[in-house]
């Protein structure tokens, strides 16, 4: 008995998925998350000084990591200003321009973003601000969800000029028009709040800057806390079509229900042509309303044996004031959905200023690919948040990776089956993920097959039946996300050109096994006939005698 | 070809500031942080090999010193009757400043990187827009009055009358923070102590948990004077250094309050809501000085042993460097020069077939090229590979495919761009390949594979009553409904 019981807790202890050092542990929430500082947006500049109506900007960076920990999941954000003398900070355009990036620390990666000047932009200074999101809703640098200034908090800034001799035609939402509630809405200051039991309104004007009449699109969305996500509350979109006569304006009303506890994004979109105004308005509705504000692991890949640290940032998001008591839990898995840690943040109250709390284990197995989930809970043990980031080694950019193609065998005859394996492998042979391209050229160089947007997980196998030309075939793979390529030759013998393609004759061609199977049946129907009939026959004779 | 090795290295400013510290963390390093060196409007004129004013900082990276955070005419923590403010409401925690600039070096318009060469004879200019920047809490976000600029003598002068004003002057009782239930409208002038027009005070809110003050806040940052252009020649390569000093600091004009103890009526703010930082200065009020329980205003106003000692550090250095190249324009690079070499493709195909388009391309030129865009003049088709780029001398492939059909003249066209722009009269170019004509065989009808066996496509077979090239693809029955269908590969 005592063996039993002791074989079950070593059963037990063995099936726990890590072991926890300690339970959650409060911290500084910049230790790791490095706001501001983690990230650089290195040389940011335009390629020209100077731009004119219909040109393309193209807008140069490096991406340099200075975060100890791992980023993952990273996008950049754009948003593109007109600056004039009397309408400062003007959005014109808002943008993610780089999706999906994980760096580590001293990563250094070039990138560029492409914009087109309006046909009718007006001419003066124009500001390009850039920000780096991590998941749906980290701000790693810059606030995108505050872009007024002066000068908000972005990632960095850069400008250009446009010169424009012809007339001007352009569309904007005026932010001097603009209230909530008949207040006069201050961008670039501080955002209002308000009690979850006040309706809001929020009116602003419409401007037609031209003496063309135009038709525009208005859309008007609320995003709970930032409209990264680009996932607005279904219930308070609208989409309105407004006739602008020539240098028209026109009152906007968007009328909202009380909205419950939390922070909010407000965001207007007008369009008309190539022309485009966005306003974007925060506001918070008082009271307890816990947040995420930054998750993540101190390294990656996970190694066996090595201490390994979750950490996360939780506030109370909907005012400075109020207090929120939540708890959470905290959980890894791994790449089939394996629970590798769990753990949980105790009950505790959360202020609004920013609150590190972090866990440690020690991974059991090693993992280049895995997901970390928070989930943040009210006393009531309602959901208040969740996050998910997933971690993959493959997205690194700067890390070794070995693509592979090889087949089965090197000579093939006419109509022989070719199976081709691509790999794609980091340096210690772990599977990678990514997009494969692979193709196979005759003898002459042209492309007789493809597979395109082939996602794989370490392998790939695929197979063809080979004809053509006598010679040697080259069969290549790309993996397009870090643009590795590989390839292989394989030599296709002569045959009879048309090495009897097991492919039926005519219109409506049956499947030939079918066929085949039908004959034998009709065959075998007949020959039981005769077989039947030749015994009848046999038995009457016999009893006929 | 001959490339001059003569480099303007500059020298980048040395960014200097201050950060603010969390109660409960001590000190954050804080990273982020942009200037630009330029102080005289007037230096922002056109440079050649005469750089006086060639400068960029895009980046520092600093770390606070411990022996900032304690001080300012407060007693350490931990230490009995401890007044030391604490810290002022945006930046309860970790606080940041950034300072923002779009200086750019220009090349006939177009705006140099590090790295870049540019034609020897070509006229420079420096392009600075208005300096910007702005303090920010981390984890908050509040914003904070723009940053004000000065010169570090204005500065130096004004922390002096700053001083100077608060040891005789104190401000009225009914000047002082106030609370309200709502954020102040914006920034708020007030320049009563100050006392210059081109310096604004602003009021600004500061969150508390009993309501909305609002305080007096400036941030002002300066610039050293420009340090002489140090220029030092080692063989054919001369070297150019200009560094510089940004300095920031916070003039918080904060009062104390007769109300002391009542939440509501209190601006505790005195020793509740104020920088723990150094650079900083602050108001009194009147009747009740409470700051450090001194009794006379301005007991706590910075003095100017540490104005001085202030002027003198540089906490935060960092020191860039942007390498510039100066070529000839007889001998310099030719530039980017991307060529199709040869190109690989079946002219002729059945009707509705893939047509794969596979062109070898080689920078023929000196320069590093971007490719941009590939078209084809064909209604729908597919990019399925493209170099993002090709160095001078690198040879790469581009692939299409499209669909077969009746085309006169198909045409592939690349736009790229170079890398940086030498002498280059432009950095955008094109190049382009016809393919000629393809034609698209109708399908022919079969009954069987000797109907195919005519036609001039090896492997031709018969599926579904037409005849297909099986090198191409299969014909199978891929659904299952007991009929052979062709397909691709």
């Amino acid at each position: 008995m005592k063996k039993i019981i002791i074989s079950i807790m070593v059963a037990l202890i063995l099936c726990m998925p890590s072991h926890a050092f300690a339970a959650s542990e409060n911290a500084d929430c910049f230790k790791y998350y490095k706001f501001q500082s983690g990230l650089e947006f290195n040389d940011l500049h335009p390629e020209k000084v100077s731009y004119a109506p219909g040109d393309e900007v193209r807008v140069f960076y490096n991406l340099l990591s200075h975060m100890d920990a791992p980023i993952v999941e990273g996008k950049v954000r754009v948003q593109i200003f007109y600056d004039g003398p009397e309408d400062i900070e003007h959005m014109v355009d808002e943008f993610i321009s780089e999706d999906d990036i994980s760096l580590y620390r001293d990563d250094k990666i070039p990138f560029y973003f492409k914009w087109k000047v309006p046909s009718g932009a007006k001419g003066g200074k124009y500001t390009v601000k850039t920000y780096f999101i991590v998941g749906e809703k980290f701000n790693l640098v810059g606030i995108s969800m505050l872009p007024y200034g002066p000068p908000g908090v972005p990632g960095e800034m850069t400008t250009f000029n446009v010169k424009n001799a012809d007339a001007v035609s352009r569309i904007y939402l005026d932010k001097e028009s603009t209230t909530i509630n008949d207040n006069k809405y201050t961008f670039g200051t501080n955002s209002p709040s308000f009690d979850a039991s006040t309706p809001l309104s929020i009116k602003t004007k419409l401007v037609n800057e031209g003496t063309a009449k135009k038709q525009v699109t208005l859309k008007m969305n609320v995003y709970d806390w930032d409209d990264v996500t680009e996932r607005p509350i279904a219930e308070y979109s609208l989409e309105k079509i407004i006739v602008l006569e020539a240098n028209g304006v026109e009152d906007i009303m968007y009328d909202l229900p009380a909205l419950k506890t939390g922070a909010y994004e407000i965001k207007f979109v007008a369009t008309s042509a190539d022309e485009k105004s966005i306003l974007k308005m925060r506001l918070a509705v008082g009271g307890s309303k816990g947040g995420i504000g930054y998750l993540g692991i101190d390294r990656f890949p996970l190694e066996t044996g090595e201490k390994t640290t979750v950490f996360a940032c939780v506030s109370n998001t909907a005012d400075h004031s109020s207090t929120f008591e939540g708890h959470g839990t905290v959980e890894i898995r791994d790449k089939s959905g394996n629970t590798i840690y769990t753990d949980v943040m105790d009950t505790r109250i959360i202020s609004a200023d920013p609150m590190g709390v972090n866990w440690e284990f020690v991974p059991k197995e090693s993992a280049n690919y895995l997901t970390l989930k928070m989930r943040l809970y009210d006393k009531n043990d309602n959901m208040a948040d969740e996050i998910t980031l997933i971690y993959d080694y493959s997205k690194f950019k700067n890390t070794e990776k070995t693509l592979n193609v090889d087949t089965d065998k090197s000579l093939y005859k006419q109509g022989d089956t070719l199976r081709y394996t691509v790999t794609f492998k980091d340096d210690e042979n772990n599977n990678l993920r990514g997009n494969i391209l692979a193709y196979i050229m005759n003898p002459d160089g042209d492309i007789i097959h493809r597979v395109k947007d082939q996602n794989i997980d370490g392998t790939f196998y695929e197979s063809i039946k080979i004809y053509g030309a006598e010679g040697s075939y080259k069969i290549v793979a790309r993996e397009t996300n870090h643009d590795l390529s590989a390839e292989t030759s394989i030599a296709l013998a002569a045959g009879d050109a048309g090495v009897e393609p097991k492919v039926p004759d005519g219109e409506g061609s049956f499947n030939s096994v079918r066929a085949l199977v039908v004959i034998f049946s009709i065959t075998f129907l007949i020959a039981a006939f005769l077989l039947v009939q030749a015994r009848r026959n046999k038995k009457e004779g016999g009893e006929d005698s | 070809m001959k490339i001059t090795k003569k480099s303007i290295i500059i020298g980048m400013a040395m960014i200097c500031f201050f950060m603010i510290v969390s109660m409960a963390s001590g000190y954050v390093n804080h990273i982020q942080s942009r200037g630009l060196n330029i102080t005289d409007p007037e230096a922002l004129t056109a440079v050649s090999e005469n750089v006086e004013a060639l400068d960029i900082v895009r980046y520092s990276l600093g770390e606070l010193e411990e022996d900032i955070i304690d001080g300012h005419g407060c007693r350490k923590e931990g230490t009995t009757s401890s007044y030391c403010p604490v810290c002022y409401g945006p930046f309860i925690t970790h606080t940041a400043i950034n300072l923002y600039s779009s200086l750019q070096i220009v090349d006939r318009g177009y705006v140099l990187k590090d790295g870049d060469t540019f034609c020897k004879g070509d006229e420079l200019n420096t392009f600075a827009d208005t300096k910007s920047g702005e303090w920010f809490s981390k984890g908050g976000p509040e914003d904070t009055p723009p940053i004000q600029w000065l010169s570090c003598p204005e500065l130096e002068s004004m922390l002096t009358d700053l001083i100077e004003w608060h040891k005789v002057n104190s401000y009225p009782n009914n000047y002082r923070p106030t609370m309200s239930d709502t954020l102040p409208d914006t920034y708020v002038v007030d320049n009563d102590a100050v006392n210059r027009e081109d310096i604004v005070v602003y009021r600004t809110p500061v969150d508390s948990n009993y309501g909305v003050w609002s305080a007096y806040l400036s941030l002002l940052c300066c610039q050293d004077e420009m340090t002489p252009l140090d220029e030092s020649e080692s063989e054919d390569e001369s070297v150019y250094q200009v560094d510089t000093n940004p300095i920031c600091m916070m003039y918080f004009d904060s009062l104390s309050s007769t109300n002391w103890g009542d939440k509501f009526a209190v601006p505790s703010i005195a020793y509740n809501y104020l920088p723990t930082f150094k650079p900083l200065i602050y108001g009194n009020e009147e009747n009740n000085p409470r700051i450090g329980f001194s009794g006379t205003g301005g007991n706590h106003f910075s003095d100017m042993n540490w104005i001085y000692e202030y002027f003198e550090m540089s906490m935060f250095g960092a020191s860039h460097s942007m390498t510039l190249t100066e070529v000839d324009p007889a001998l310099g690079e030719r530039g980017p020069d991307i060529e199709i070499k040869r190109s690989y493709y079946q002219p002729t195909l059945y009707e509705g077939a893939p047509l794969y388009l596979r062109v070898m391309v080689e920078n023929t030129g000196d320069m590093l090229a971007h490719i941009d865009t590939v078209s084809l003049n064909a209604p729908e088709y597919e990019i399925l590979y493209a170099p993002q780029s090709l160095f001078g001398g690198e040879t790469s492939e581009i692939i299409i495919e499209t669909t077969a059909t009746d085309m006169s003249e198909l045409k592939v066209q690349v736009d790229y761009f170079a890398d940086e722009v030498g002498c280059l009269p432009t950095k955008d170019f094109t190049e382009s390949f016809s393919f000629g004509n393809i034609d698209a065989i109708p399908l022919p009808p079969c009954k069987s594979n000797a109907d195919c066996d005519v036609l001039s496509i090896d492997n031709a077979v018969c599926c579904l009553g037409l005849c297909y090239d099986l090198s191409r693809g299969t014909c199978d029955d891929f659904d299952g409904d007991g009929y052979f269908e062709w397909s691709y590969y």
